[in-house]
């Protein structure tokens, strides 16, 4: 039995499989959150392969000993188990204020991306590289309430379809630090893999909403700090937990940030409008 | 209700205001609704305290603006319609 244990901020959670080749695929999950030890798992995933004469090879994924998906195919098994690990441990670390955002970080300064599906925010951090910025998360960022310090959640970066080759081309990504999920024409990058060393928690310098389409015109502007705020309530993913609260941490927030709106049309000039700040 | 600059708003207790350098924000702790005011609109609603009709309001707020940039009577008569308007009036 192969035995991998995670520990992601308070939540532990383990996968167990007999497959070993089922255990080198659950390497690429949340690499950089690896633990030696269980303590005591919140959750414990379980992943078995067997053979069916009518379905063929079928792969299932028990929680806590309870099924709760099956599939055909190995990447879209691995797709989904991603997907659960991330909303299981979400659910699990209520303590934190969490946000829809990329986060970078250049010279000790945070930087918060909160933006829709689609606006570019992979694309842009991954980007931000070529100027000596570091990636910390693509999509999710906690936040301590009463501290407001950010630490980013270490999910791997989701490079989807026409991406992937446009990225790799552009020597963005290195397709070996990650995983291509074939069923879903994903790349499951994992940057952090470059630059291990610790983030130290701290406030957000600045946050920039992200906006893309090839009809803007490139504009970087401050926004007010109200604005701000209620961008950032619709891109939390626990406001529900904190209602006035989640106010007024969302406030201290934009309190000691600047804030920005970021309009473009292309990536080149997003870094350029970028360094600026 | 009607409208005008010798009508006495009031705030409802139940929406509580966090004030930031360059503007505020509403919550209405019953609706569970979030509103951004600019600064201009954040200095009458400070305002609405049952005791001052909007045309008092409005001399209030316009002394706190420089001379090019000062709200008119209108503007503030406007405001606090859309105060009326989102529920965040006592009737």
């Amino acid at each position: 039995m192969y035995l991998l244990h995670y520990k992601l901020q308070s939540h532990r959670f383990s996968i167990q499989t007999g497959n070993k080749k089922l255990a080198d695929l659950c390497s690429q999950l949340y690499p950089n959150s690896r633990s030696k030890h269980n303590g005591c798992a919140d959750l414990v995933y379980s992943l078995r392969m067997k053979s069916d004469s009518t379905a063929g090879t079928v792969y299932e994924v028990l929680v806590d000993g309870k099924k709760k998906y099956q599939t055909n195919s190995k990447s879209g098994l691995f797709a989904s188990l991603e997907w659960m690990i991330t909303c299981n441990a979400l659910s699990h670390l209520r303590e934190f204020f969490q946000l829809h955002a990329g986060s970078v970080e250049k010279d000790g300064k945070i930087i918060l991306l909160p933006a829709n599906h689609g606006k570019g925010k992979t694309t842009l951090t991954l980007s931000l590289t070529r100027n000596h910025y570091r990636c910390l998360s693509d999509d999710i960022v906690l936040i301590e309430p009463e501290t407001t310090m950010v630490i980013p959640f270490p999910r791997s970066f989701l490079v989807k379809d026409k991406s992937i080759k446009k990225m790799a081309e552009s020597h963005l990504i290195d397709k070996k630090n990650g995983y291509y999920c074939k069923s879903e024409d994903i790349l499951y990058y994992n940057p952090y893999s470059t630059n291990r060393s610790p983030v130290k928690k701290t406030k957000p310098y600045a946050i920039i909403e992200l906006k893309h389409s090839h009809r803007f015109k490139n504009e970087l502007r401050p926004v007010s700090k109200s604005e701000m705020c209620i961008k950032l309530l619709r891109q939390s993913f626990n406001i529900h937990n904190y209602k006035r609260n989640g106010v007024t941490i969302l406030t201290k927030l934009v309190r000691d940030s600047k804030c920005y709106s970021l309009k473009t049309n292309n990536v080149t000039d997003a870094v350029h409008l970028f360094s600026q700040i | 209700m009607e409208i005008s600059e010798n009508f006495v708003p009031v705030t409802k207790e139940c929406v509580e205001l966090e004030e930031l350098d360059d503007s505020c924000i509403l919550y209405d702790t019953e609706k569970e609704e979030v509103y951004s005011l600019n600064s201009t609109a954040a200095s009458a609603w400070i305002c609405c305290d049952g005791k001052h009709s909007i045309k008092e309001i409005a001399d209030v707020v316009e002394k706190c603006f420089k001379p090019k940039s000062k709200p008119v009577l209108r503007d503030i008569i406007q405001i606090i319609k859309d105060f009326s308007k989102k529920g965040l009036l006592s009737p």
